[in-house]
């Protein structure tokens, strides 16, 4: 039975393997973390394009600072580590610009306008459902949605998000309770 | 995803199991293979610049030491003819500099005063000295140069042999150099050299004895090494 890599000893492997063991563990460390990464950058941009460019740059400022990971970090911490600080960057770069629409926005909108005979009731409204979640998310204020994402996506303690977002344990805690009130009583209707 | 196992999860950070479920199933996007493939082509020409730019790695070998150099050194270094160049610049500055502190010690000499000078190189001079550079005087007789120094201060340095004639150089504790033959007189107590051979000298002289009178006495200066 094949035992599995970690992915902190992937990233050691991108950092000290010779050149084809780099790009393999590199490769493998993509697969394995791209979609969370992605998620959570498309939940932070509202936007898919630019959820696709910041996790492209993610990654290779990942592979670019290899060198400095500690093996003793959880991978999942580096990288949303890397990921909130360069989203971070990326928002104050373009805070005067005009910001898409989010996606989920979008999505709302076109699903509200699917034809209900086309559909079964129920999947409509679970889609209805999934899709209001998710602007329930993107309303959240900045600090407490940065939390709920990092939680929901990174999977990350409290300790690590205290960590990346440069904040106390008591405040991510009550940030996280926040956010979870609020997406209560938003769903309530849902049940 | 959703369940934390941490010792710190407590009831406030414990994730909403309906709310999370919800989330998840709606934020569910799948990385495009193609930005996959884009990200791997970047990291893949991002490793073969390394591999250029760090030659001395152990996948391309080179023949200078490369790692002092910061990496965004290292594709100017790269080029043979950098660190030759630097090579041949720090010889050139290591010779200027010893060329010109032998200039300054030089000077500093002459500053002492010839005499200085004199002793100074005579006190570097052993009997694996070439004679040519030696520089010394030829004791004359009683003349007193000698006279002035216990005969266990003297060193015989070297026995040469001239038209026949052998002789002895005698070095005195301040670096002063003379040449000595038999029956020339040395040490306070007016020795008298008597016999010169090829690994020493052999004096003999008077000395008071208790009773206070002369008796005489046999020694030898032995060639140092």
């Amino acid at each position: 039975m094949e035992v599995e890599v970690t992915s902190e000893e992937l990233m050691l492997q991108a950092k000290n393997g010779d050149i084809h063991i780099r790009a393999q563990a590199f490769s493998r460390l993509v697969k394995r973390h791209g979609d969370h990464l992605l998620r959570y950058l498309s939940r932070k941009c509202g936007d898919k394009t630019s959820a696709q460019d910041l996790s492209q740059e993610i990654w290779l400022k990942l592979f670019d600072t290899r060198a400095r990971y500690n093996v003793n970090a959880k991978f999942t911490h580096y990288l949303f580590k890397i990921a909130h600080n360069h989203f971070i960057d990326h928002y104050r770069r373009n805070k005067n610009k005009i910001r898409p629409i989010s996606m989920e926005v979008v999505a709302l909108a076109e699903l509200s306008m699917v034809n209900d005979t086309e559909l079964p009731d129920r999947q409509v409204e679970g889609q209805q459902t999934r899709q209001e979640i998710l602007q329930y998310v993107s309303k959240l204020p900045d600090e407490q949605g940065a939390v709920f994402l990092l939680k929901e996506h990174g999977g990350l303690n409290i300790e690590e998000i205290a960590d990346i977002t440069d904040t106390s344990k008591e405040t991510v805690k009550s940030r996280y309770r926040y956010a979870k009130e609020k997406l209560q009583s938003s769903m309530s209707g849902y049940e | 995803m959703s369940k934390q196992n941490d010792n710190n999860t407590n009831d406030e950070f414990d994730s909403d199991i309906e709310i999370s479920r919800l989330f998840h199933e709606a934020s569910n996007e799948k990385m495009p293979s193609h930005l996959h493939d884009s990200i791997m082509a970047s990291i893949e020409r991002s490793l073969a610049e390394e591999k250029e730019n760090k030659p001395n790695s152990d996948e391309n070998k080179h023949p200078f030491p490369l790692s002092i150099f910061k990496p965004s050194f290292a594709g100017l270094v790269n080029q043979w003819s950098v660190p030759l160049s630097i090579a041949a610049g720090i010889v050139i500055s290591v010779s200027l500099f010893l060329n010109n502190y032998d200039v300054h010690q030089n000077q500093d000499l002459n500053f002492l005063g010839a005499d200085k000078k004199t002793e100074i190189e005579k006190s570097t001079l052993t009997n694996e000295t070439p004679l040519e550079v030696m520089n010394y005087e030829v004791l004359k007789g009683d003349s007193g140069e000698l006279q002035q120094y216990e005969i266990d201060s003297l060193r015989l340095i070297r026995i040469i042999e001239e038209e026949n004639n052998i002789y002895g150089l005698i070095k005195t504790p301040d670096g002063a150099i003379y040449k000595v033959s038999v029956g020339n007189i040395l040490g306070k107590n007016n020795e008298r050299i008597i016999k010169i051979q090829k690994d020493k000298i052999e004096i003999k002289g008077s000395v008071k004895n208790r009773d206070d009178r002369w008796v005489e006495i046999n020694a030898e200066i032995l060639l140092s090494d």
